[in-house]
């Protein structure tokens, strides 16, 4: 069974796009993010994402309650995918509601910055050959460049599905 | 018994997500990190990148590990 924030199957989009509790909010800010084809000289044709659920789930909890305490927030939806993303499909949600629009947008900025930096759930590029390698965006990029990734690996298709 | 979870590189390096070990009580993380390296040169370098979560919290190489501890291996991580 999965928790309230790892997906499997494609993100329920459509959900979120009706203004549940708007009412209270001043406004929404939705974000969501999708695997983008073009990888400096290669291109993706898909994405594939692993976590570390629990331990993920629990630092969810406290990022939406940390947010909660900086901003004025009415509410707060994180989705993220997880298995292969094929381009054209989202791999991550962020949707924050606030009484006023500055809230909401830093509210939303920093839960997605903090999504990618610290929260163990890990990415990898597959290309259109079939090979494949793990992005490293945080303290990694400190010594060895944003987003750098270690030596390409031949991964079997079948074996990230 | 300790229970080693891998992810990302590490998972598809050791061919395996998790490992079930017999590990003295109070030893370090740091001796475990040492130990896996020599057992497994080929995450030796991966390894220096990983943060250790015991029981799902990030701990210091200096934590000890306990018996029945989850100790988890998490390579810089890239969600979003």
């Amino acid at each position: 069974m999965m928790g309230r924030f790892f997906h499997k199957r494609a993100l329920p989009l459509r959900q979120y796009a009706v203004l549940d509790g708007a009412g209270d909010a001043g406004g929404i800010v939705t974000f969501v993010g999708t695997p983008r084809s073009d990888a400096g000289t290669r291109r993706v044709a898909a994405l594939f994402y692993e976590a570390y659920e629990p331990m993920a789930e629990a630092m969810l909890e406290e990022l939406i309650f940390e947010a909660k305490v900086r901003w004025t927030l009415v509410n707060v939806v994180l989705k993220h995918r997880l298995g292969r993303v094929p381009l054209g499909q989202a791999s991550v949600l962020v949707q924050v509601s606030a009484p006023h629009r500055g809230d909401a947008f830093a509210a939303a900025q920093f839960l997605m910055d903090r999504i990618k930096k610290d929260i163990p759930i890990w990415k990898k590029e597959i290309y259109e050959d079939g090979n494949g390698r793990w992005v490293r965006c945080d303290h990694a990029a400190h010594g060895r460049g944003h987003g750098s990734a270690e030596a390409t690996e031949r991964i079997p298709l079948d074996d990230l599905l | 018994m300790i229970r080693l979870l891998f992810f990302s590189s590490l998972r598809e390096k050791l061919n395996a997500q998790e490992m079930r070990i017999e590990w003295r009580a109070g030893v370090p993380v740091r001796h475990l990190v040492e130990a896996l390296r020599e057992a497994y040169p080929a995450v030796a370098e991966d390894l220096k990148w990983a943060r250790i979560a015991v029981n799902e919290r990030l701990v210091s190489q200096d934590h000890a590990v306990a018996y029945g501890d989850d100790v988890a291996f998490l390579m810089p991580v890239s969600g979003g």
